[in-house]
C-alpha cells in the first residue's frame, strides 16, 4: 500500500543535558527536531540554561527548532483517521506563553530596555527568578522579552483601561512626555481626569493595603500641565482612509473619543454640536475654577487637529437626516444636559417666561450658562442648592463667586453623598452650607415669588438597592429654608433629537434602549455613546463608552459581526511577600501621599480661577515612586515607540500548539508525571528519565525512521569546504561593503554617510549596499540581490557579526546566525567570501558618547575586514568560509598542514581537551586532530614552532591583515578571548559599556591563541599598546573554556615582555588580565587601568 | 607579468645557463631526499625554459635551505643558492613570502630592528645567568669569572641575535647567552678584552636569503656604520651566518667593512699561534686530559662555516689543540649534512627527518657530545632532538664549540 510516509521529526521536552544531546544526535541523523523549554529564553550565567554542556550547539543546529516559554501539556496517541490504525508516533499539546517580543524581527539592540521606566533594570544574577527587569536580554533565541506578572489592579479597575502603572513609572523615570503619550494612547482628555475623575484606580491600588494609594489622578494631573507647559503635541499617525463617513452627534467626552477613535481607524468623521463650544460636559458642566477650559481646547484642538471635522451650534433634529445625507454610521452621545426636575406643589414659576433666571431652575442649566459667560449679580440672593452629588457641589459654589448666600439640601448625612470629600470640604470652605438629613416637600411662594422650601426632617433607615441607607422623613418634622432662588441638582435626562427607525428612549432615565456589546440601537446604523447609552456619568466613563462605541462602529463598517473584546490579562494580586518583595524597589511602607492642595480664594466674588494647585516636577515624581509596579511590565508601550524592527506586540496571547510527530522524548528536567501527561502507553513516546538513558533513547528513535544509529563520536563529517584562491594580484579585487543600521541603532553614534566615503576610499573596496536590518528577509533580500548582481570577489557586512564561523560561540546571536544562513545558503552569494565585521556592539554601543571615534573605527573595522578577504586572497592556502552545505555545520576545530608538521608533540602537550595527538612512527609521526573533542581555540597553533596548525577563524594571516587595516598606530590593541573579556558580555546581558574608541579588539577564540609573533606584530603596526585578555570561570586554571589557554597566553605574554625589553620598548606596554566570561565592566575597568605610556611607536619596518 | 629578459640578466651571474641537466644537485639535495616535490635539477629547468611565472609562484621556492651542497657537487659551476636567492629576491618583490616559523616572531624582532630609532636594552648577556643547566652546574663549581671587555679594543664581538634566542629558545633548553660569553671568556683568556656594540643589530643574513633586500640594507647600513663608527680591525663572532654576512653580503651591497670578519674558531685557527696564552694552554692540553663529556666530540659542520666560507680545517684544528677527540661523522667537510632548517622559515616533516638522520649519524659515531658552531643548528637539532618518540634513540648531547671551548679552556686554566 503506497503512502506517503510521513517526514521523521522528533520533539524532546526539557533543556538539560541529555536532551541537549538527543536533540543534537536526532538533528545530526537529519530528523527535525523540537525543543521545548518552560524558559522565556536560554540565558549564560551560573543557573542559565547555557551553562549545560551542548545547548547551545543544539538549538543552533538547523534542524533543532527551539520553542521557548512552552510547556507540555498532553501527550495523545497518533491515529489515523478511521480512528482504527495506530499511526506510529505521538500528538504533542504544548501550551505556550507570549513572550510579546518577536524573535525573528526583534535585533536585541536594546534601544526598548533603555526606555523601559521598571525599577527592576538588569538581569540580577542573585535574585535568580524572583525579581525580573520588565524587558530583559535573553541569550537563546537572542532578543528581549517582556514578562508580565498579570494586569496591574489600577488598570484593571480603569472603564478605558488606562495604563496607570505605565505612565506613573514613566514619571517616576522623569520621563514625562512618555508619560504624557501613555496616557493619550487611551484618553484623549488627561486634563480633565487628572481633575475630575473619580479615580477607581486609586481605590483598586495594592498600596491601599500597606498605606495610601499612589494619588495617581494627581500624576496625571502633574502631566498634562506639564505636557501644556512644554506645548508637546501629541502626533497621531497617519492611516490609510476607507470610504466610510460617520456623524458624530454630541461633541462631549463620549462623542470626541468616538471622533478621534474612528478617525484613527480610517473614516472620515463630522461631530455635531449644538452649543457653540465643544466638550460637552466637560466644558459647560464643570466651573472653570476646578477644570480651566484653555486646557480642555487645547485637547480638543488635538482631536480637530487629526483630522475630524467639528461643527458647532449645530442642532441635529433628525438622525434619518444624517442617514440620508450620505452618513454610513451615526454615533448619538449628546449627554443628559437637561436636569431632572422636583415635582414638588409651589415648582410652577409664574414669572418663568419673562425671568433670565428663574427661580427654580436645574443645576446642570445654570452652571451652562454660567460656563458661557453668564455673570448675573446674586449678591443679594439666598440660594438652596437640592442635592449632594458634584453637580450641587459644583452649583453651590458658582453661586457663591457670583455673590449668593448658598445652602445645600441633602437628604441623607455626609457620608452618602455622592460627591467627593474634597468637593465637599471645598464647598464648605467657601461658606457653602449643608442641610443634611432634609428633604424639600413644598416651595412657597408669596405674590408667586419664591420664598422658601418647607423641608421634612429625615433619618436613615435600612439600604435601599443602590447600596445607601434610605432616608425616610421623619414624623411632623417639617421646618422651612427661607430662599429665593433654588438649583435643583437631583439628577439629569437627555434631550434626544428624532430617533430613526426603531430606536426608543428610556422615558425616565433618557438612555436610548441599545445591544450593550455593540451599543448599537434598534436603527441599524445608529449607535449611542456616553451618558445616553446608560454609563455611569463620570467623564473617564463617557471615553470608554465613545471608545468602545468607535470599535463597534468600525466592526459594523467592515461588515464584522463579532463583538469580541480584548481580552485582558488576569489582574495581578499581590501576596504579603509580592508586596515585600515589591518594596524593596519602591518608596518605603508610609511613605506619605502627596495630597492635592486647594488655595481657597479670600474674595470668591467672579473668581474662577483654578483653586487646586498640582504637584511639582519632584513631588510627581516621588509619589509615582510610591508605586509597587504590580504588573512587572507597566505596559506604558515606551518600548513599542522605539522599537524600529517592530517587534514588539503587547497584545500577544497563549497559544495552544499541537504537533504530530514520530517521537516524544521527555526529559529529565521535567516534573510532570509522565504517567499523567499519557497513561494511554503511547508508541513513540520515551522517557529518558532514570533507566532509559541516551544509548537507548536514540536507537529506539531511530529505528523508527529505520535509521541506523552510529556514535557520532566522530564528529559530523565536515562537509566540503569551499576555499578562495587566487593567483592574482590583491589590488585586483573588488569587495564589495554592505552597511547594516540596526533600524537606525548604529546611526545613533556612527554616521553612516562619512563611513559610506571611508569604503569608497578604500582600494579594492565599493560600497555594496546599505539594509535597515541585515538580519531580516528582506534587509537579506537586498543584499542577495545586490551581490548576484554586482558580483563581488567577496563582501564584507557590517553589521552585528563578527566572524566567519557559523556558530557556536556565546557572543554569536541569533541575528548574526540567521542572517548568516540567510546569505550562506543561497547558490548565488554561496560561493563569494563574506567577512563579518561586529560594528554595532563594537562601535556604534560602545562609543555612544564619540560620535567621531566610533565612526572613525567602523571604518577602520571595515577595512580589517576587507583586509581579511584581501589577505585570503592572496595566502589562498586555507578557505576562508568554514562553511555549510546544505544546512550542515563545519565543527569548529583546528586542522593541520601535514606537509609542515614536524610531530614535535608541542601541540599534544599544549592542548588541554586531549583533542589532538600524534600518531605514527619515528620522525614520520604527525598530528592529527580530533575533531569531536576539538573545540578550536587554536592553543595548539600558538605553541606549533613550524605553523602547521591551521586556525578555526582567522589565521596568523588574517589577524595581521586586519591589523594593518584597522590603522592600529598609536592606539590600543586588545586581543580577547572569545568567551570571558568582550564578546560574550553582550549574550550575558550586562549593561552596555562605554570605553574610549582608541581601542581596537581582535577577537579570538581563546587567548591562548594568541603568540609571541602576533603581540610584535601589532607593536610592530605602530599599537602603542597592547593587551591580552583571557578569561577565567572561578579564579582557577580550570576556568578557562579550554583548560589551558589562559595559562598559556601568560607564559607567551611574559616571554613576549623579556623580547620587547631587549628590543627597547617599554614591556609595561604590553599587558595581560583574566576576567570572568561575560564581564563587561571587567574589559572596560582593564581597558582602563592599563597604564598609559607615552613613547613613540615603532616604525614599521618591513618593505 | 614578469619581465623575463630581466630575470634572465638577473641569473646569468648565477651559472644557471651552463647547466649541463646531469641531476648530481638533486641526488645530493637533502630536502629531495624527503620532499619529492622539490628538486633544483626541475628548478634549473624551469629558469632554462624561461618559465618565470612557475618558479617565482613555486611554494617549493622558499624549501631550499641554500645549504650550497648541490654547488659542491655541481661539475659545470651552477652557484644553485644564488640562483634561489635571485628568485626569491624576485618573488618578494610580487608579494610572495616564505612561510614562517615560530608565528613570525624572530622575523618580528628582526624587522623591529629596522626601525633607527629604536634603542635596545641588549647587554644582558654580558652579566647575565647562564640558561642551560649544565652550563649552570659547571658555572656552580667556581665562582664566575667576570667577563672583561673594553671599548677602546681593536677587535669586536659581534653577539647576533643569541640574547634574543636566549629568551625564545629557553624552554627547549638551547645555549643562547652562554655562547657569546664564551667568545668573551675565550678572548679574555687569551688577554684580549673586546669591544661589544650596545645596539648592534641583526646582521639582515635571514632576510636576504628570504629575498627581501631592503629589509636585509637597512640592518646592514646600521651594522656597518657602528662598525665602522668604533673603529676596530677585526669582528669575531659565534655565528656563522653574521660571519657570512659581513664578510661577504656586506661587501657585496658596497658596505665595506675594512675590518677582518672572523668565524671565532678562524680566529683562534689564524692568530691562536701569535697568542702566548694560546700557545701556554694548548701545550698544557697535552697533558691535561679533557673530563668527560669534553673527551670525544664529533663535529657538525654549519653550511655557512664549511661550504660558504670555507672554514673546515679552522674548528677541526681548535678540537685537536685542546686536546680533545673528534670522531668524525660520515657526512662531514664538504660533504657535511645541513642541519635541515634554515631562516626561520619552511620547516616541516622533510626537515624533521633530515634532522633525525643527522642525528642518527651523530650518534653512530659513539662521541659523547655533537659540536656545532653555530647556535640555529644547535636550536633545531635540540627542537628534533626531544621529539619524544625518538628522545631515546637519538640522545646525545649537543653543545656549541665555542663554549666547548671556553669551558676547556676554564678546566685547563684551573687544572
Amino acid at each position: 500500500m503506497p503512502r506517503q510516509a510521513p517526514e521523521p521529526s522528533a520533539v524532546v521536552i526539557g533543556h538539560g543535558p541529555m536532551e541537549a544531546r538527543v536533540a543534537l544526535e536526532l538533528a545530526e541523523a537529519g530528523i527535525a527536531v523540537t525543543l521545548v523549554s518552560e524558559r522565556d529564553g536560554l540565558t549564560l550565567g551560573d543557573d542559565g540554561p547555557l551553562a549545560v554542556p551542548g545547548l547551545l550547539v543544539a538549538v543552533r543546529h538547523p534542524r533543532v527548532q527551539l520553542l521557548t516559554g512552552t510547556a507540555l501539556t498532553a501527550i495523545e496517541p497518533r491515529v489515523s483517521c478511521n480512528g482504527a490504525e495506530a499511526v506510529p508516533g505521538v500528538r504533542v499539546i504544548l501550551h505556550q506563553s507570549p513572550r510579546y517580543v518577536d524573535p525573528a524581527r526583534c535585533t536585541a539592540c536594546g534601544a526598548c530596555a533603555a526606555v523601559c521606566p521598571m525599577p527592576f533594570s538588569g538581569w540580577d544574577r542573585t535574585a535568580g527568578d524572583k525579581i525580573h527587569a520588565a524587558i530583559q536580554r535573553v541569550a537563546v533565541p537572542t532578543s528581549y522579552a517582556i514578562v508580565k506578572s498579570g494586569s496591574a489592579p489600577c488598570r484593571h479597575a480603569c472603564p478605558i483601561d488606562q495604563r496607570a502603572q505605565g505612565y506613573v513609572a514613566l514619571v517616576r523615570a522623569g520621563n514625562f512626555e512618555g508619560a504624557y503619550r501613555a496616557i493619550k494612547r487611551e484618553n484623549p482628555f488627561p486634563s480633565v481626569c487628572g481633575r475630575v475623575c473619580n479615580h477607581r484606580c486609586e481605590d483598586a491600588c495594592t498600596r491601599c493595603d500597606i498605606d495610601e494609594p499612589v494619588a495617581v489622578m494627581a500624576i496625571k494631573r502633574f502631566v498634562s500641565d506639564w505636557a501644556a507647559e512644554a506645548g508637546i503635541q501629541t502626533e497621531y499617525a497617519i492611516v490609510p482612509r476607507s470610504s466610510f463617513r460617520v456623524a458624530v452627534v454630541g461633541a462631549g467626552p463620549a462623542g470626541l473619543t468616538a471622533a478621534r477613535d474612528l478617525n484613527q481607524l480610517g473614516h472620515d468623521v463630522v461631530v455635531f454640536e449644538a452649543l457653540p463650544v465643544s466638550g460637552g460636559m466637560m466644558r459647560v458642566g464643570i466651573p472653570a475654577f476646578r477644570l480651566p477650559p484653555e486646557h480642555l481646547q487645547r485637547e480638543i484642538d488635538e482631536i480637530i487637529d487629526s483630522g475630524v471635522e467639528l461643527r458647532t451650534d449645530c442642532r441635529v433634529e433628525d438622525v434619518e437626516l444624517l442617514f440620508s445625507e450620505g452618513f454610513d454610521a451615526v454615533v448619538l452621545a449628546v449627554g443628559l444636559h437637561a436636569s431632572r426636575s422636583l415635582v414638588l406643589p409651589g415648582v410652577h414659576d409664574e414669572d418663568a417666561g419673562r425671568n433670565p433666571t428663574p427661580s427654580i431652575m436645574g443645576a446642570i442649566e445654570f452652571l451652562r450658562q454660567i460656563n458661557l459667560g453668564a455673570r448675573p449679580d446674586w449678591r443679594a440672593r439666598k440660594v438652596l442648592v437640592v442635592g449632594g452629588g458634584s453637580s450641587a457641589m459644583d452649583a453651590a459654589r458658582v453661586a457663591r463667586r457670583l455673590g449668593a448666600d448658598v445652602k445645600v439640601v441633602y437628604r441623607r448625612t455626609r457620608a452618602e453623598m455622592p460627591a467627593h470629600d474634597y468637593e465637599v470640604d471645598d464647598a464648605e470652605k467657601e461658606g457653602v452650607k449643608i442641610q443634611f438629613l432634609a428633604n424639600p416637600e413644598r416651595f412657597l411662594r408669596s405674590d408667586g415669588r419664591l420664598v422658601g422650601v418647607a423641608c421634612a426632617r429625615m433619618q436613615l433607615a435600612d439600604e435601599d438597592e443602590s447600596g445607601r441607607r434610605r432616608p425616610v422623613p421623619v414624623p411632623d418634622s417639617r421646618f422651612v429654608l427661607p430662599t429665593d432662588t433654588v438649583l435643583l441638582a437631583i439628577g439629569q435626562t437627555s434631550d434626544l433629537p428624532n430617533l430613526g427607525g426603531n430606536a426608543v428612549a428610556d422615558e425616565k432615565t433618557g438612555v436610548v434602549l441599545h445591544a450593550p456589546d455593540s451599543l448599537m440601537t434598534s436603527r441599524p446604523g445608529l449607535f449611542v455613546a456616553g451618558d445616553v447609552a446608560g454609563t455611569p456619568g463620570f467623564v473617564v466613563d463617557a471615553i470608554a463608552s465613545g471608545a468602545q462605541a468607535a470599535r463597534s462602529v468600525d466592526r459594523y463598517l467592515r461588515g464584522d459581526s463579532s463583538v469580541t473584546e480584548m481580552a485582558r490579562l488576569p489582574q495581578t494580586q499581590l501576596d504579603e511577600a509580592g508586596i515585600a518583595l515589591r518594596l524593596e524597589s519602591a518608596a518605603p511602607r508610609g511613605t506619605i501621599r502627596s495630597e492635592r492642595c486647594s488655595a481657597i480664594p479670600e474674595n470668591l466674588w467672579l473668581d474662577f480661577n483654578e483653586t487646586e494647585a498640582g504637584l511639582t516636577a519632584s513631588q510627581a515624581m516621588a509619589e509615582a515612586a510610591r508605586c509597587l509596579s504590580c504588573g512587572l511590565c507597566s505596559e506604558c508601550l515606551a518600548c513599542v515607540d522605539v522599537c524600529t524592527a517592530g517587534a514588539i506586540d503587547h497584545e500577544r496571547s497563549d497559544r495552544l500548539i499541537s504537533l504530530d510527530t514520530s517521537a516524544c522524548i521527555i526529559g529529565k528536567e521535567l516534573d510532570a508525571d509522565i504517567d499523567e501527561i499519557c497513561s494511554r502507553g503511547c508508541a513513540g513516546l520515551f522517557d529518558a528519565r532514570g533507566s532509559v538513558h541516551l544509548c537507548d533513547t536514540v536507537p529506539q528513535v531511530l529505528r523508527l525512521f529505520g535509521v541506523q544509529w552510529a556514535a557520532t563520536t566522530a564528529g559530523v563529517a565536515a562537509p566540503a569546504q569551499r576555499s578562495l584562491m587566487y593567483s592574482g594580484d590583491s589590488r585586483d579585487l573588488k569587495i564589495g561593503v554592505f552597511l547594516c543600521r540596526c533600524g537606525g541603532e548604529i546611526e545613533r553614534s556612527v554616521d553612516l554617510s562619512d563611513v559610506g566615503e571611508r569604503v569608497e576610499r578604500l582600494p579594492g573596496a565599493f560600497l555594496a549596499g546599505i539594509v535597515d536590518f541585515a538580519c531580516h528577509a528582506d534587509g537579506a533580500e537586498i543584499i542577495r540581490a545586490a551581490m548576484a548582481e554586482k558580483a563581488p570577489d567577496g563582501a564584507v557586512l557590517a553589521a552585528c557579526s563578527c566572524c566567519a564561523l557559523d556558530q557556536i560561540c556565546a557572543s554569536c546571536t541569533t541575528q548574526r546566525i540567521r542572517c548568516k544562513e540567510r546569505l550562506g545558503v543561497w547558490s548565488e552569494t554561496a560561493d563569494i567570501p563574506m567577512s563579518y565585521v561586529n560594528v554595532r556592539e563594537q562601535c556604534a554601543f560602545v562609543h555612544a558618547n564619540d560620535p567621531m571615534g566610533a565612526t572613525a573605527k567602523v571604518g577602520d573595522m571595515i577595512a580589517a575586514g576587507v583586509g581579511v578577504l584581501a589577505s585570503q586572497g592572496l595566502s589562498a592556502r586555507r578557505p576562508l568560509v568554514s562553511g555549510s552545505e546544505l544546512g550542515l555545520r563545519a565543527p569548529i576545530t583546528a586542522s593541520v598542514d601535514l606537509a609542515r608538521c614536524r610531530g614535535c608533540e608541542d601541540c599534544e602537550m599544549a592542548c588541554g581537551l586531549d583533542a589532538i595527538h600524534v600518531l605514527g612512527d619515528n620522525e614520520t609521526r604527525l598530528a592529527c586532530v580530533n575533531t569531536s573533542r576539538c573545540l578550536g581555540c587554536g592553543v595548539c597553533l600558538a605553541v606549533c614552532s613550524s605553523g602547521a596548525i591551521l586556525a578555526a577563524d582567522l589565521g596568523d594571516a588574517q589577524i595581521d591583515a586586519a591589523l594593518e587595516a584597522m590603522d592600529v598606530r598609536d592606539k590600543t590593541v586588545v586581543f580577547t578571548c572569545n568567551w570571558g573579556a568582550y564578546s560574550a558580555m553582550e549574550a550575558a546581558g550586562v549593561e552596555r559599556l562605554d570605553y574610549p574608541p582608541s581601542v581596537r579588539v581582535v577577537r579570538v577564540m581563546c587567548a591562548g591563541r594568541v603568540h609571541d609573533g602576533l603581540l610584535l606584530k601589532a607593536f610592530s603596526r605602530g599599537a602603542r599598546r597592547v593587551l591580552v585578555l583571557a578569561c577565567h570561570d572561578n579564579g582557577t586554571q580550570s576556568g578557562c573554556h579550554y583548560r589551558t589557554g589562559a595559562d598559556q597566553s601568560l607564559t607567551v605574554v611574559e616571554r613576549t615582555r623579556r623580547l620587547l625589553r631587549l628590543l627597547g620598548i617599554d614591556p609595561s606596554r604590553l599587558g595581560w588580565a583574566d576576567l570572568r566570561p561575560g564581564d563587561g565592566q571587567g574589559f572596560v575597568s582593564a581597558i582602563r587601568a592599563f597604564p598609559s605610556v607615552s613613547t613613540r611607536p615603532i616604525v614599521q619596518g618591513r618593505s | 607579468m614578469l619581465d623575463g629578459s630581466g630575470l634572465e640578466r638577473k641569473l646569468r651571474h648565477t651559472g644557471v645557463f651552463r647547466c649541463l641537466e646531469c641531476g648530481k644537485c638533486t641526488a645530493v639535495c637533502p630536502i629531495s631526499l624527503y620532499d619529492h616535490r622539490f628538486s633544483p635539477r626541475r628548478t634549473v629547468g624551469r629558469a632554462l625554459m624561461r618559465h618565470e611565472a612557475d618558479l617565482l609562484l613555486d611554494d617549493r621556492l622558499w624549501a631550499c635551505l641554500t645549504c650550497l651542497h648541490c654547488s659542491q657537487v655541481c661539475p659545470a659551476g651552477v652557484a644553485y643558492s644564488d640562483l634561489t636567492q635571485c628568485l626569491r629576491t624576485e618573488a618578494h618583490k610580487l608579494g610572495q613570502s616564505a612561510i614562517c616559523t615560530h608565528g613570525e616572531v624572530i622575523h618580528g624582532w628582526m624587522r623591529m630592528m629596522m626601525d633607527p630609532a629604536i634603542k635596545q636594552d641588549r647587554m644582558g648577556w654580558l652579566e647575565g645567568k647562564q640558561t642551560r643547566s649544565g652550563t649552570v652546574e659547571r658555572a656552580e663549581q667556581g665562582p664566575q669569572t667576570a667577563l672583561q671587555t673594553s671599548d677602546g679594543s681593536d677587535t669586536l664581538v659581534f653577539v647576533g641575535c643569541a640574547p634574543y634566542f636566549d629568551v625564545k629558545f629557553a624552554n627547549i633548553g638551547v645555549e643562547g647567552n652562554s655562547v657569546p660569553q664564551a667568545v668573551v671568556r675565550i678572548l679574555n683568556a687569551l688577554g684580549i678584552a673586546p669591544r661589544v656594540l650596545a645596539d648592534e643589530r641583526c646582521c639582515g643574513h635571514d632576510l636576504l636569503w628570504e629575498g627581501d633586500e631592503h629589509g636585509f640594507r637597512c640592518l646592514a647600513e646600521l651594522n656597518a656604520h657602528l662598525i665602522r663608527e668604533s673603529g676596530v680591525k677585526r669582528v669575531i663572532t659565534a655565528c656563522p651566518e653574521c660571519a657570512r654576512a659581513l664578510a661577504i653580503d656586506y661587501p657585496a651591497h658596497g658596505l665595506d667593512l675594512n675590518v677582518e670578519v672572523l668565524h671565532v674558531t678562524q680566529f683562534l685557527a689564524r692568530h691562536g699561534a701569535g697568542n702566548a696564552a694560546w700557545a701556554g694552554l694548548g701545550q698544557k692540553a697535552a697533558t691535561v686530559p679533557p673530563k668527560s663529556p669534553l673527551r670525544r666530540v664529533t663535529f657538525h659542520d654549519p653550511c655557512r662555516l664549511g661550504r660558504h666560507l670555507g672554514a673546515y680545517d679552522a674548528p677541526r684544528r681548535v678540537i685537536g689543540a685542546l686536546g680533545m677527540e673528534l670522531i668524525e661523522m660520515p657526512r662531514h667537510g664538504e660533504n657535511a649534512l645541513c642541519c635541515g632548517t634554515n631562516g626561520w622559515t619552511h620547516c616541516g616533516a622533510a626537515n624533521k627527518q633530515i634532522q633525525a638522520d643527522r642525528l642518527r649519524e651523530a650518534k653512530a659515531t659513539g662521541a659523547d657530545v655533537l659540536v656545532t658552531a653555530c647556535l640555529k643548528c644547535q636550536i633545531h637539532f635540540e627542537c628534533a632532538r626531544q621529539d619524544r618518540a625518538l628522545a631515546s634513540e637519538l640522545k646525545i648531547e649537543i653543545q656549541d664549540l665555542t663554549t666547548l671551548i671556553a669551558d676547556r679552556l676554564d678546566q685547563l686554566a684551573s687544572g
